[in-house]
């Protein structure tokens, strides 16, 4: 596997899956960020710069929702955004794509490696 | 002993005379008293035949007696169920000519109208009765009319009722003669019911007089009538008001119609319901009413007049599950209402305010929802370092570390599926599930499908055989993520419950005039005979396929079931335990029925 470089911005509430995501994507080449919630989400867009988001829906403080309609608003989406939710629901997938965010994973149903090969194709 | 002294001396006197020298004194004494002893013998006689006769009279008299009684009571008998006048007018008559054949009847009556609210003189005769007959008594009763001065219980005035000849006369019974009678005489006797005349009778005959105990016994016979009826109405109305009191205080909401779609009654239950001070007499103008404002609270309306048309035909209860109105959720029944013989006489609508049932419902649904996603989260955490650890990412594992690591990522995988198809078994049971079909290659939907599972049927030792169909219709419209849904949980169970040493399933596509068949054949472990019947069932799993594989939830052929029927298909099976089972899905060809709702499967 080639590793994969770039920052990439872990937005998720459940500190085993993060813990999970972070150190595979780390093996696999990336520097990774974690934010717990929405709130801190937002901050750690601007304060690090990520090169990718993987974003999830349901979080304490602002959702996943939320933090993509401030960063429409405020101009901070400068990078791609994967949402990752454990939301599947057409409805759901539909109005992500309509805040701008690139891609949809459902958490449940993918693997580990899916992930880190969604942000090797981002991250090309 | 006066007697029996004056008789020794009567004898003593006989035999002087005898012994005397005059026997013609004697012999003429003799005769007197053979004269008197005649006489006398011939006033017993006539007094005896004098009892005999008044016995033979009083048994007659007894006999009438009883036989009036009789008529009486099966008069009262035949009444007791009848409120139609015209009913009520027949029995009488039916009953005095069961016991006096020869007799001719007529009846005038205020509350019975004949076509176009023309009064008319009815006659009831065993036989035949002519125009002539027909016009005296006619003469007879409204001379006798026009005698009396008792409030009638109807709106006419005598005035009217002097006009006589413009009133009809009809034979109700028996049949128009054109030999010429008239009666010997007539008895007019009036109906008075609460005291008022509510009409008249007239009794004649063209033979014989009416005698006095005829009189009596028909007068007796009408007061027998009216008092049935007013025991009848008396009964009837405290019938009435107890029922009325009872839809008064009822806790849900009944309006009561008649068959003429007239609102009879009405509790302030309903009217709340249905937030209306008064909802008049007119059943349909509610009606409309009712479509109005369901229209406005949801998008499933309930064509209530078409229920109790459904109802007031078939002269059975229709219910409706779920009827959204003025912010609450109903239970509709439409009820039919009988008459004394059976008859279906008007309905009642009753409705049953379910809205907090339906909110508990809504929350027990949210819960499995919250729980579902709560339940995935830890289950993904432990999916994810599983993967990192069987991927060799922290260093090389042993075979038995392998071993049980698998084992928990088999499990964990399993955990994740049975919470999904909770999930999707609350989602159709809430009704919430939507279908939305689009036009589909049927042919590469399938072939993808089989694709995607091959892994699978390799690892079972499985052959899947996809018999390429030649159908005139390619094309479907087809809700691809539900119909997924349904091929996968068909081929996986094909290939879970083949036979140890592997198994064939063969698919195969057909087309009848209205329906594209689908048919998911295997030469698996097939389905017990006593299993057939519940293989549909929610959490069911056969014996023979709990021991195979272990995985199973019991909710597959449960979900594809509701899928299918939800969207108007239909699916059915043919299957032998050890020798296999055929699945079979119906699709109309002119697709899904489309279904709005919010919630789409989760895959």
């Amino acid at each position: 596997m080639k590793n994969g470089q770039g920052k990439i911005l872990l937005v998720e509430d459940d500190k085993f899956i993060s813990r999970a995501f972070k150190d595979g994507l780390t093996r696999a080449g990336f520097e990774v960020i974690q934010a717990m919630d929405g709130v801190e989400a937002l901050e750690k867009v601007k304060t690090e710069s990520p090169d990718l988001m993987l974003l999830d829906l349901i979080m304490p403080t602002k959702n996943g929702f939320d933090v993509l309609e401030e960063m429409n608003a405020k101009n901070l989406k400068k990078f791609p955004v994967v949402i990752l939710s454990n939301l599947g629901q057409e409805l759901d997938i539909k109005r992500s794509k309509e805040l701008n965010a690139d891609d949809y994973l459902i958490k449940s149903n993918v693997t580990l490696k899916e992930v880190v090969d969604k942000a090797k194709s981002f991250l090309k | 002993m006066p007697e029996e002294i004056k008789d020794e001396n009567n004898l003593e006197d006989n035999i002087k005379l005898a012994q005397s020298s005059e026997p013609e004194a004697y012999l003429l004494k003799i005769l007197k008293d053979a004269q008197q002893e005649k006489k006398r013998l011939e006033e017993q006689k006539i007094a005896t035949l004098n009892i005999l006769e008044d016995m033979s009279e009083s048994q007659e008299e007894l006999r009438i007696k009883y036989q009036e009684v009789k008529i009486i009571k099966e008069l009262v008998q035949r009444i007791g169920t009848s409120f139609d006048p015209m009913e009520i007018i027949t029995n009488i008559a039916k009953s005095v000519l069961g016991a006096l054949p020869d007799m001719k009847i007529a009846c005038v009556n205020f509350l019975s109208f004949g076509p176009n609210n023309v009064k008319t003189v009815m006659f009831f005769s065993d036989g035949g009765i002519g125009v002539d007959y027909m016009a005296a008594v006619k003469n007879s009763l409204f001379e006798f009319i026009g005698t009396q001065k008792t409030l009638l219980a109807d709106e006419w005035t005598m005035k009217e009722w002097k006009n006589y000849s413009n009133i009809e006369a009809k034979i109700v019974m028996g049949i128009a003669e054109i030999t010429p009678s008239l009666p010997v005489n007539s008895v007019n006797i009036p109906i008075n019911i609460e005291g008022l005349i509510s009409g008249f009778f007239n009794f004649s005959s063209p033979h014989n007089s009416i005698s006095d105990r005829e009189i009596s016994f028909f007068s007796e016979l009408l007061d027998s009538a009216a008092q049935t009826v007013v025991h009848l109405r008396q009964l009837v109305f405290s019938e009435h008001s107890r029922l009325r009191d009872l839809i008064q205080s009822m806790t849900n909401g009944v309006l009561r119609f008649d068959s003429d779609w007239l609102i009879t009654a009405v509790n302030p239950i309903f009217l709340k319901m249905v937030a209306k001070l008064d909802v008049g007499y007119n059943l349909k103008e509610f009606l409309e009413y009712f479509t109005e404002q369901q229209r406005a609270a949801t998008t499933k309306e309930l064509d209530l007049k078409y229920c109790i048309e459904k109802t007031l035909k078939s002269g059975r209860p229709t219910f409706i599950d779920e009827v959204y109105f003025n912010k609450s959720v109903f239970q509709v029944s439409v009820v039919p209402v009988h008459d004394y013989v059976g008859r279906v006489t008007g309905g009642a609508i009753i409705l049953h305010d379910i809205t907090h049932i339906k909110e508990i419902d809504q929350l027990k649904t949210e819960f499995v929802s919250v729980a579902s996603h709560q339940l995935r989260t830890p289950l993904t955490a432990i999916k994810l370092f599983v993967e990192m650890l069987l991927g060799d990412d922290v260093g090389p594992l042993n075979a038995d570390q392998r071993d049980y690591l698998t084992n928990i990522q088999e499990s964990s995988l399993r955990m994740i599926r049975l919470v999904n198809n909770l999930l999707n078994v609350s989602r159709i049971e809430t009704d919430r599930l939507k279908i939305e079909p689009e036009d589909t290659d049927i042919v590469a939907f399938v072939t993808q499908a089989i694709d995607e599972i091959i892994s699978l049927a390799e690892l079972k030792k499985c052959k899947i055989k996809f018999n390429k169909p030649k159908l005139d219709i390619k094309i479907l419209s087809i809700d691809q993520t539900l119909m997924h849904q349904v091929f996968h949980n068909l081929l996986t169970n094909a290939i879970n419950y083949s036979k140890p040493s592997g198994g064939n399933i063969i698919i195969e596509m057909s087309e009848t005039h209205e329906d594209v068949i689908i048919s998911v054949k295997d030469d698996g472990i097939g389905i017990p005979l006593i299993a057939q019947k519940k293989i549909f069932q929610k959490f069911f799993r056969a014996d023979n396929a709990a021991k195979a594989s272990t995985e199973g939830s019991g909710l597959g052929m449960y979900v594809v079931k509701m899928i299918i029927e939800a969207s108007g298909g239909r699916i059915w099976f043919e299957s032998q335990e050890n020798v296999g089972t055929a699945f079979y899905v119906a699709i109309k060809k002119t697709g899904m029925r489309r279904k709005e709702g919010e919630k789409a499967l989760v895959a």
